[in-house]
């Protein structure tokens, strides 16, 4: 689908948004999709980790704060199951080290709500980028290593 | 190290601040969200400048979340503000009700994320003398207590009631008989603020209520 609004994108990224707010979530997105982006969007814990089993995100953008598990436990939890997510986290709770403790869990940015959709559409470029690096070295790495084991 | 909690002021500048956290935090999410929205309209605009035509069920999606979302700041500020403003004089004439929505309202991020529900249930008319602040903080403390007994899934009711010159707060523990011998509540704390707030606190064994009673003649 064309999107309807200039992205300066190349690809249509494929991003997951986490929050608890299900109206916020909804409108930010339609910004997304009408920017080129493809998105999938969860309002628990729970329904983002089932979405990352099945399908695969150049990006997530995850809240901080949420009930049943919170964006510091979700964070974990996806980066135990995919250590090569792009994680940008939103935050409505200005706390440093709430932040801090997120970057040292892998997050690879902090955002503060209400994001500049400009800014956070950069964001999710950068982490696509950084997936594609990511990917590609683990399918080097992959190579490598069968090569090893036959000898070649 | 002593508790910080162990004095009704040193309890009451530990519940200002938990209070106004939350707030700050819910407030940053309506704000998120309406910036959204408005955002999206702006896209709407730039869309259509293009000659892509607008579909007006998307604006009036658009117009029914911020509504949505100026209605609940709406209502957490009118409950902050009574909160600053319940310490303008020591003691004032205020509806229970006004309480125990205002305590529900403005902690209802720290209670969604103990996973229970809150419910209010109050009859009108159950005005008092008391110390509006204290009286927060003493529910908020009781409340807090319960929501932190883990294992307990029932919803956790405040009922507002009036009866035979008195005004009461009661809160109900989902059948859980002990959970308030077992939470220490009262305790030396919240029979302080009890004094504080003009009102006597009471535990009935059998069904497990948390009763505060005030004299209802004064209010």
């Amino acid at each position: 689908m064309k999107p309807e609004l200039e992205s300066g994108l190349l690809a249509s990224e494929r991003v997951l948004l986490v929050d608890d707010e299900p109206d916020f979530v909804e409108s930010l997105a339609e910004r997304m999709e009408l920017r080129g982006m493809t998105v999938s969007t969860a309002t628990t814990a729970s329904e983002a980790l089932e979405l990352i089993e099945r399908e695969t995100f150049d990006a997530i953008v995850l809240d901080l704060l949420m009930p049943e598990m919170d964006g510091i436990e979700t964070l974990k939890a996806i980066k135990k199951r995919r250590p090569e997510a792009q994680i940008v986290m939103l935050t409505g709770h200005a706390t440093v080290s709430k932040g801090v403790e997120a970057m040292k869990l892998g997050a690879v940015d902090v955002m503060e709500k209400p994001a500049d959709i400009a800014a956070l559409t950069e964001r999710v470029h950068q982490a696509h980028a950084r997936r594609v690096v990511v990917a590609e070295k683990q399918v080097q790495d992959k190579l490598g290593d069968i090569l090893k084991r036959r000898g070649w | 190290m002593a508790d910080s909690r162990s004095s009704p002021a040193k309890a009451g500048l530990v519940f200002f601040g938990t209070v106004s956290a939350a707030v700050s935090h819910e407030m940053r999410n309506a704000l998120a969200a309406l910036n959204e929205n408005a955002g999206l309209l702006g896209d709407f605009v730039l869309a259509s400048a293009k000659g892509r035509p607008v579909d007006p069920a998307r604006v009036e999606t658009v117009n029914g979340r911020v509504a949505r979302f100026v209605s609940r700041a709406d209502a957490l500020l009118t409950s902050f503000s009574r909160l600053a403003h319940s310490t303008d004089q020591d003691h004032q004439v205020v509806d229970l009700r006004d309480i125990a929505d205002d305590v529900v309202t403005l902690c209802g991020r720290l209670i969604l994320a103990c996973g229970r529900e809150v419910q209010v249930a109050a009859q009108p008319g159950g005005t008092v003398n008391t110390s509006p602040f204290f009286a927060r903080l003493l529910l908020w403390r009781c409340l807090e207590a319960a929501l932190a007994d883990e294992g307990q899934q029932a919803p956790l009711v405040i009922a507002v009631a009036r009866s035979a010159g008195v005004a009461q707060i009661r809160i109900s523990s989902g059948g859980d008989e002990d959970l308030w011998q077992r939470r220490g509540i009262p305790g030396e704390l919240e029979l302080e603020l009890c004094a504080l707030a003009l009102s006597t606190i009471a535990v009935d064994r059998r069904s497990g209520e948390m009763t505060i009673t005030w004299d209802s003649r004064n209010g």
